[in-house]
């Protein structure tokens, strides 16, 4: 079993959405940084959407009562397993009576603590992901308490000793943009016409920073003002993770994994799905660059993403398969 | 009083613990022993490899981290990581099971390692 610690609020369990309900409204949750707890997920052995803990909010710390098998991924945040520094990205065996322990983020701003067959939580239409505004999934529908105790699905170990780690997933794939900002690829969205030609100049070339209004729900970015042609009401339609609206005012929100599923501000853009694990790890104050693509280039960008957690995967496997004979 | 198997059991101490002399005071009886001088002998010094565990390239510190690598001098810590073996995209931990300092470093940073490759040599305190 795993104990939480600490009283650090926002941390819930998530794994790779509860996808197919928006139908019923029901939004699709899941890690905001999928590729993180995918990660994980291959150097524990796990099914690639197997339940983590996300920790939004750091410190953070939990004891284990029980030998176990976990991997941090995400944000690096100084984690120490007792006195002893863990490496970032990283799986190892921990012992009954060890504590785990966040610290502030050197970068990004979303940790995830993945274990060994993912955390035992019942799963809810399809997801043991925590579902917040609605109160189901998860650990009893809510964010992680203090004193809260959490099983593993597996508890025998299939690390090598010492552990592994996994390369940094940016450095794998293609850099995207230059500098300090973070740089996500964007598609023109069904509103994109309406909008003045100043506005589309400026959603491709303007720094667009993170307020801190910005949490699972979504981003409520600051940057010049988007405006429309004339202005326009729209009913409410369907909103997916990932859609940058733009309400009255001109201050686009992206839209992410806790939205609502409907909504009536007009759609300048849509984040690909590619790319929203880059978002969750932009910080409040950080600045965002938008890369326009196109339908192709995003399909693309997903299959090269599968790709290369395919290639975590299977290297992970072989690793620990190798690891195991040599140890005979 | 003391005996000579007294002097033969601190002997034995001194020479199990290195030390080079030794004395001890009772009442007014004194004695000291000194082990005989060896000029030019080192101190007793032993030498440990640090090995590969695994294949793959040698990695100096964690792509993340941006640590310096270790060089001649640097002290380890017993069960400290003294680098990586990046196969692909995965990383293996190369783990000292000694505390000591570093002699020499066997690899440059980038190269291959064969598993059972030594990586560094420490002088372990005895």
């Amino acid at each position: 079993m795993i104990e939480v610690l600490s009283n650090s609020a926002l941390a819930t369990i998530q794994d790779g959405g509860r996808h197919g309900y928006y139908r019923d409204g029901v939004s699709r949750s899941g890690a905001m940084d999928g590729v993180a707890v995918a990660v994980g997920n291959a150097l524990l052995g796990n099914d690639r959407d197997a339940a983590g803990i996300e920790i939004p909010m750091l410190p953070f710390s939990v004891r284990f009562d029980t030998g176990l098998d976990i991997a941090l991924t995400g944000a690096d945040c100084a984690a120490h397993l007792d006195d002893v520094a863990l490496q970032p990205d990283w799986a190892i065996r921990v012992h009954a009576s060890q504590v785990l322990k966040l610290s502030a983020p050197k970068s990004g701003c979303r940790a995830y603590l993945c274990v060994g067959g993912g955390v035992d939580v019942p799963t809810v239409l399809g997801s043991r992901s925590t579902q917040l505004r609605e109160g189901f999934g998860g650990h009893e529908g809510r964010m992680l308490q203090k004193g809260d105790r959490l099983a593993a699905r597996r508890t025998e170990s299939v690390l090598p000793e010492g552990g592994m780690g996994a390369m940094p997933v940016a450095a794998l794939m293609p850099e995207l943009g230059q500098g300090a900002n973070v740089t996500v690829r964007v598609l023109p969205a069904a509103e994109y016409e309406l909008f003045r030609p100043e506005a589309h100049d400026a959603l491709w070339s303007g720094d667009w920073a993170v307020t801190p209004q910005s949490n699972r729900a979504g981003y409520r970015l600051a940057g010049p003002e988007l405006q429309l042609i004339t202005p326009i009401e729209l009913r409410s339609h369907g909103v997916v993770p990932g859609v940058i609206q733009v309400p009255p005012g001109g201050q686009p929100i992206i839209q992410l994994a806790d939205a609502a599923t409907m909504g009536g501000y007009p759609k300048i853009g849509t984040v690909i799905e590619a790319d929203l694990w880059r978002l969750a790890q932009a910080r409040p104050g950080e600045k965002l660059n938008f890369q326009q693509v196109s339908y192709e280039d995003a399909l693309a960008a997903r299959h090269e993403l599968d790709r290369c957690l395919a290639s975590i995967e299977a290297m992970a496997m072989r690793v620990r398969a190798a690891a195991k004979g040599w140890s005979r | 009083m003391i005996s000579i198997d007294d002097l033969d059991r601190v002997l034995g101490w001194m020479l199990k613990d290195q030390l080079q002399a030794l004395e001890v005071s009772e009442g007014n009886a004194r004695i000291r022993l000194k082990m005989a001088d060896r000029p030019g002998m080192p101190a007793p010094r032993v030498e440990a490899k640090v090995l590969a565990r695994g294949l793959g390239r040698f990695l100096v510190a964690h792509p993340r981290s941006g640590e310096p690598a270790l060089k001649v001098g640097d002290q380890v810590v017993a069960g400290g990581i003294v680098g990586f073996i990046q196969n692909d995209a995965v990383l293996l931990p190369i783990v000292s099971a000694h505390a000591g300092q570093v002699s020499e470093v066997h690899v440059a940073a980038g190269s291959l390692l064969g598993f059972g490759a030594p990586v560094l040599t420490l002088m372990v305190e005895p």
